[in-house]
């Protein structure tokens, strides 16, 4: 560079800048009409600087060019901004501050491009501020701090009349914003953020205030939907106010303060308004319900209060349906655990109340335990003299029975869908087991059940819920029903020459109920063709041992009167009574009883289908509407009726199921958990110990007392004992 | 030094208690500031019964001999009536609770039975071959009634001895009986304990668990009321339904 050779003066290269460069940039700040500095113009200036700045001293100028720099800025600032805004305030002055910065950072640019060569040597060499750093600092001190709490309340009062619906330039107040977030590397360089906050925290209080006393006139004046739509309808202005004027950091910031004040505070107010959450549940306001979940569910605990108000609203709903039905026992006297109407009532209230958890509440899991807590506390109530679970199993027994009224198969499968929600809130699955299983035998047993299909289904809908072990007598039996048929089948084909139809059903004890076995004296013709399946099954199977359930048997026999003959279809003991009658044509009440070897609990019951019931096949003697052991009977040899076939009733049901097995087996299960929880413990507190053996049992939920007093059972019989010296610590006794 | 009314009071109290002699007495009182209960159990928590541990010297011959005075004419053992002999000459009644303490030393299997060996070694245990001797026990004897942890393993080893042949639990009726006897001045508590139990309808038999939880429950009780009862303790069912009964 040839220039290079001759040396600048500090003042006379000074003056060429201050005259080519600065001037002329100010005065088009001022005036706006600019001559465009050309390449060459632009490249005189920077070689200036650079010859200045790389003369060798004493004629090295950097120090004094960077001190001149800052000089010109803040004589900038303080000739041509600070007058602009001086006296000016509100919209005022925020328009005044978005032009000064505009200014400002033109004359930043500018100079910058003179003064670069600054940047690179001087400014790194002795650790200062860059240029534009050095620039800024100077506008942040001079004008940002002077004016920074006229301009925040000009910004909240500018936000104030947007509120109030007086439209104003958003683009101005993003514009200070951007203002404040730029400044901030300044004020902190490491937290350029926070001299946002002194605004932003200004704004929010002044959110806080503004929206404090809209809420404290609205909650009074409103009811709760319109409060509701009010506060709906302010959030989302106000979010779009935010996302206009504001940070996008400052939104959910803004948002939460809103949703304090509005929603938060006065929760309980608006929930417990006469237009609250009550009646909103009670008039099905889906829509205002759904808003109502939005308003709430972002704050902390917002949805609780809520979901309690849901929580009691089912149990209301369901205690009404308890209670017609226990106004409909009261009138009917008559109770029984049928009653398809009620279950449907608790069902549909279910569907209904599902619905509602997924239209207004989004299925929100605070509200699934709402439903549940609800419909656990409504199930495991007794209603009257039977439990739900006993209710529910007769509904499924229902369901699933062959009858006249029979409903489709999809219609059924939704029933025992529906069914088995109910069912899993069951605290005393057990119950139900039991019951479920004395029905399902008795389906399967007299062919009464509708469709396989339908079985299994429900019965793979309890496993999902339960587990296996749930249900493996259920499976049990139904796979039990199907080995008899083959085996029945094979026998009759060994066989064909037995003098009666005689088929045989082979059973697993363990899968089905216990059945009381008396033990009757059969005629010989049963008693032949017993003796020969006796044979033939001994001969096809190893260890098997077999016993005969003769009070299950169904038998069909014939009778010759003298208007004709008939068959009648009947169990054995009825069958064996009427084949007495071939010998003799009247037996004492005793006769029948010796002869056949009956107790008087099952004599009479058998006597009773014969004499009482609709088709009458005997006469007796005696009182009319009860069997004495005085009475005897004898044939009616003019018996009639328009059937060839004749079913006689059963001798009547005992109860659905017994309680005493029900506590047995859950004794049985308690013993078992705590040896199981002993065994892999050894040693283990009290608490612990009960703690432990209710979770373990998913089946029913067991007593405190009946664990404490199985662990005391086990005790006595030696298996566990207590600690020498704390009574509270068991120790296991292998 | 001279000891006030008081201390007099208390030292007669103690040595009645401990069976100690006066000058030792009185070292255990000032080293517990004249704290008569904290005394107790500092002196049995010493191990200061140096009698219990090792037993006088005694004659087996002796011994032998006193076992034929009392044993039955049908049997090999001592039964009703030589228990009855044996309680006049020791001075005692047969229902006085200190028999349970005689029978423990005996380590007597069951209640109105005295085995050979039960009797030999029970008395050499005792220190014992003269039944003056043994007379002059008793009163030693009645005082590990008031040593909780001796009358801990009195009370417990009551239930296996007083029980049927060949049955698990103790019987309704022996069990009331027994705690009358064991606890009945001790604890007051009994007495209602007794009154619930005989108004239930079922009147079980008592398992060994009742029976020993049923001391620590009136031990608390006397200690500290009620309160010291926690009911998720793991406290028998029948003790959680007396306090219920209690508190209806």
């Amino acid at each position: 560079m040839q220039s290079a050779a001759k040396t600048i003066e500090l003042e006379d290269g000074w003056q060429r800048i201050q005259e080519e460069g600065i001037d002329r940039i100010i005065d088009y700040l001022e005036t706006s009409n600019l001559s465009n500095f050309s390449k060459k113009q632009y490249s005189e200036l920077y070689t200036i600087v650079y010859n200045m700045c790389t003369q060798r001293p004493p004629k090295n100028y950097s120090s004094q060019l960077y001190d001149r720099y800052s000089c010109s800025i803040k004589d900038y600032i303080q000739n041509h901004i600070r007058p602009r805004i001086i006296n000016k305030s509100d919209i005022g002055l925020l328009t005044e501050i978005q032009v000064c910065w505009k200014n400002q950072q033109i004359m930043m640019k500018w100079m910058k491009n003179f003064f670069q060569y600054l940047d690179r040597h001087h400014v790194n060499q002795n650790s200062l501020p860059n240029l534009t750093i050095r620039g800024l600092s100077i506008f942040y001190g001079e004008v940002v701090t002077q004016c920074k709490s006229k301009i925040i309340s000009a910004f909240i009062h500018a936000l104030e009349l947007d509120r109030n619906g007086e439209h104003i330039d958003r683009d101005l107040l993003k514009n200070v914003t951007d203002i404040f977030m730029k400044v901030g590397t300044i004020h902190k360089p490491n937290d350029p953020a926070d001299f946002y906050n002194f605004l932003e925290s200004s704004v929010l209080e002044s959110t806080r205030n503004f929206y404090e006393a809209k809420s404290r006139v609205w909650i009074t004046e409103d009811s709760c939907p319109d409060y509701l739509l009010k506060v709906e309808r302010c959030l989302i202005e106000e979010m779009s106010r935010a996302d206009h004027c504001l940070h996008p950091s400052s939104g959910q910031k803004i948002r939460s303060v809103f949703l304090d004040v509005m929603i938060n505070i006065h929760e309980t107010t608006i929930l417990e308004k006469e237009t609250g959450i009550a009646y909103l549940l009670n008039h099905h306001k889906t829509d205002d319900m759904h808003r109502l979940y939005r308003l709430t569910s972002e704050l902390a605990n917002g949805l609780q209060p809520i979901a309690q108000a849901v929580t009691k609203y089912i149990k209301e709903q369901g205690q009404g349906i308890i209670k017609q039905k226990l106004a409909k026992i009261a009138i009917d006297k008559k109770e029984s655990p049928e009653d398809p109407e009620f279950v449907n009532a608790f069902m549909n209230a279910q569907e209904k109340f599902k619905s509602l958890i997924s239209e207004c509440f989004q299925n929100n899991s605070i509200f699934q335990r709402a439903l549940n807590s609800a419909f656990e506390e409504l199930v495991n109530q007794k209603i009257g003299k039977h439990g739900f679970s006993e209710i529910l199993a007769c509904y499924a027994d229902r369901l699933l029975k062959k009858s006249s009224e029979r409903l489709r198969d999809e219609v059924i499968e939704e029933e025992l869908k529906k069914l088995l929600e109910l069912f899993e809130h069951l605290a005393d699955k057990d119950v139900f087991a039991e019951i479920y299983k004395n029905q399902l035998s008795k389906r399967l047993l007299n062919d009464t059940s509708a469709s396989e299909d339908a079985e299994k289904s429900f019965i793979s809908k309890m496993k999902m819920c339960c587990g296996a072990s749930y249900t493996c007598k259920f499976e049990g039996m139904i796979m039990d029903l199907h080995l008899a048929q083959e085996l029945d089948q094979a026998f009759k084909e060994s066989r064909p020459d037995l003098p009666i139809d005689f088929s045989v059903q082979v059973l697993t004890n363990s899968h089905w109920p216990y059945y009381k076995n008396h033990n009757v004296i059969l005629p010989v013709c049963f008693s032949d063709c017993i003796h020969v399946f006796n044979r033939y099954y001994a001969a096809n199977t190893q260890h098997r041992v077999l016993t005969w359930t003769n009070c299950l048997g169904i038998v069909t026999l014939t009778g010759y009167f003298d208007q004709g003959q008939y068959d009648f279809i009947c169990s054995t003991y009825q069958a064996c009574v009427l084949y007495l009658f071939n010998d003799k044509s009247t037996y004492t009440y005793t006769e029948i009883k010796q002869v056949m070897n009956f107790d008087d609990e099952t004599c009479k019951g058998v006597m009773k289908t014969f004499v009482f019931s609709k088709n009458k096949i005997l006469e007796k003697t005696g009182e009319e509407r009860k069997i004495n052991e005085t009475d005897s009977f004898s044939i009616r040899s003019n018996f009639k009726t328009n059937q060839k076939k004749v079913k006689l009733p059963l001798p009547s049901k005992e109860e659905n199921y017994s309680r005493e097995k029900v506590s047995e087996d859950r004794n049985l299960a308690i013993e078992a958990a705590v040896v199981r929880i002993m065994k892999s413990r050894k040693t283990i507190a009290h608490s612990n110990l009960v703690a432990e053996v209710a979770g373990m049992l998913s089946v029913f939920k067991p007593q405190v007392r009946d664990i404490k007093s199985r662990i005391e059972n086990l005790i006595s019989r030696d298996y566990i004992e207590r600690d020498n010296e704390d009574a509270n610590i068991y120790h296991y006794k292998a | 030094m001279s000891l006030n009314s008081r201390q007099r009071e208390k030292l007669a109290q103690f040595m009645s208690i401990t069976g100690m002699q006066d000058v030792p007495a009185k070292k255990f009182l000032t080293s517990k500031n004249w704290d008569l209960e904290l005394a107790v159990d500092e002196f049995y928590n010493s191990g200061a019964q140096v009698s219990r541990d090792q037993p006088a010297p005694t004659n087996q011959k002796k011994i032998d001999s006193l076992f034929t005075r009392y044993k039955s004419s049908t049997s090999a053992q001592i039964e009703g009536e030589g228990i009855e002999n044996f309680c006049r000459d020791i001075g005692i009644e047969p229902m006085d609770v200190v028999i349970l303490v005689i029978s423990k030393y005996f380590n007597a299997a069951t209640m109105g039975i005295y085995t050979k060996d039960e009797f030999c070694n029970g008395m050499k245990a005792l220190g014992c071959d003269e039944i003056s001797k043994l007379r002059q026990k008793i009163p030693d004897l009645r005082r590990e009634l008031n040593n909780p942890q001796s009358f801990k393993e009195i009370y417990n080893y009551v239930f296996a001895f007083s029980r049927d042949q060949g049955v698990r639990n103790l019987g309704f009726e022996t069990a009331i009986a027994l705690w009358r006897l064991l606890l009945g001045e001790k604890y007051p508590l009994v007495n209602r304990w007794i009154g619930f139990l005989e108004s239930r309808d079922k009147k079980h038999d008592i398992s060994k668990d009742t029976w020993e939880m049923f001391l620590d429950f009136a031990i608390i009780v006397e200690r500290e009321g009620l309160q010291g009862y926690d009911p998720s303790g793991a406290w028998p069912v029948l003790i959680d339904d007396f306090v219920e009964y209690l508190n209806s």
